[in-house]
């Protein structure tokens, strides 16, 4: 299909504009794919018809539709397995020990279509049954709509669930849904989970206080500004002690924020700078032994 | 990595021998049970099974209900099957079975099982 270069940056401007992701022209390809979806969807003849129902009449269903392609909703549970390992291992018997009463509050600020919150209780449940009684609250927002409520229905193909849950957690955790190849997460899981809307870079954010933020491959997708925008707005949701996860290959290199990286035992994460408790590196020591 | 994949379809071994062996990995393909531990009566030496439920002769669960029988210590066996039932995984996993794959299934899927099983047993 061809896809004009005028017509290109209608929709890669479009995008940056709502979302702050860009598409820039020396790479083509990942908005095109995009674009092609979106004459399917919209069942137009090219991508100059498509672009003129847009600037003619735009519609929320239409903005919405693109917004939803324009994001990566590419996840699979337990995607990774060093973030996990870093809370199993590390992260949360220091916080067992060291604030007891709880509660445990944790964000996937971009959670798709929900793996990596149920795959986050599925391993405080696994490795902490106490805590997940009521002391764990884990909130999941997204920007996607369409991710959004796949993520809050907890229904995922038989491909999705083989994608890094063991199948003993799977069978623990999940109900096969009858004649289908469909596997729907357990109420006993899903329940310790808040869905909602939020878009990073516009939202009202709300006094977080969370321990764990997870934003794994969301910065990689925006420009120096947003994502200075983005830390330092999750910076004032974390807890004073709190930590941020980010995905493999981000990081705060070049980024005025008021925020520290921290390695313990090869795994990167990121506190405040204000925090004694991080800054303090023989604390860094303690949780590696 | 020595592969040991038990399956009465010449197409599934032949297509799994097409996803492992660019990775390096070496196959050999048993079409039952039987054959398969007759197989490793002469050679044990594999790393990973992938083992089907429904074949001719000795089935999947007969094979690892004969292994168990016989106290044969075999590597780690990954089911790779269409039998998709929460009870059928759980009489596999009861029996033996490490990890469990429901056919159909794409190449990310059956290595990242590949990946669970060999770190959980080092």
């Amino acid at each position: 299909m061809e896809i004009s270069e005028k017509v290109y940056m209608y929709f890669a401007d479009l995008i940056k504009d709502r979302l702050g992701i860009e598409y820039p022209i020396s790479d083509r390809y990942r908005l095109d794919a995009r674009i092609s979806t979106l004459i399917e969807h919209f069942n137009v003849d090219s991508a100059d018809a498509l672009h003129q129902i847009y600037i003619q009449n735009m519609t929320t269903e239409m903005e919405t539709v693109l917004l939803d392609l324009a994001t990566n909703n590419e996840t699979s549970f337990f995607r990774d397995s060093k973030p996990f390992d870093f809370l199993t291992k590390i992260y949360i018997p220091h916080f067992v020990k060291g604030s007891p009463l709880g509660p445990l509050k944790i964000w996937s600020c971009a959670c798709s279509t929900g793996q990596e919150p149920l795959s986050t209780i599925m391993t405080i449940k696994e490795g902490f049954p106490s805590l997940a009684g009521g002391f764990v609250k884990l909130d999941a927002s997204d920007i996607s709509s369409e991710a959004l409520a796949k993520a809050k229905n907890g229904e995922y193909t038989q491909l999705e669930v083989q994608r890094g849950i063991p199948i003993t957690l799977l069978v623990k955790y999940f109900d096969k849904v009858d004649d289908k190849d469909v596997w729907k997460v357990k109420n006993s899981i899903i329940k310790h989970i808040r869905h909602f809307s939020f878009n990073l870079l516009t939202g009202s954010y709300q006094s977080g206080n969370y321990n764990i933020i997870f934003c794994r491959n969301i910065l990689i997708y925006q420009n120096k500004e947003n994502k200075e925008k983005i830390l330092n707005s999750l910076d004032k949701q974390l807890h004073q002690d709190g930590i941020i996860i980010l995905g493999n290959g981000e990081s705060l290199i070049g980024l005025k924020t008021p925020l520290q990286t921290i390695n313990i035992d090869g795994f990167t994460i990121i506190a405040k700078e204000s925090s004694e408790f991080w800054s303090d590196k023989e604390n860094h020591t303690k949780l590696s032994a | 990595m020595r592969i040991l994949i038990i399956d009465d379809s010449k197409f599934i071994g032949k297509m799994v021998g097409e996803m492992v062996s660019p990775k390096g990995h070496q196959f050999e393909h048993a079409l039952d049970g039987k054959e398969a531990l007759d197989l490793l009566e002469k050679d044990s030496k594999f790393d990973i099974i992938l083992l089907d439920w429904n074949m001719p002769n000795l089935d999947g669960v007969g094979f690892l209900e004969e292994a168990l029988e016989k106290k044969l210590h075999l590597c780690p066996i990954i089911m790779m099957t269409t039998e998709n039932s929460p009870e059928k995984i759980m009489k596999a996993i009861g029996l033996g079975a490490s990890e469990y794959i429901m056919k159909p299934f794409t190449p990310d899927i059956l290595f990242g099982k590949i990946d669970q099983v060999t770190k959980r047993a080092s």
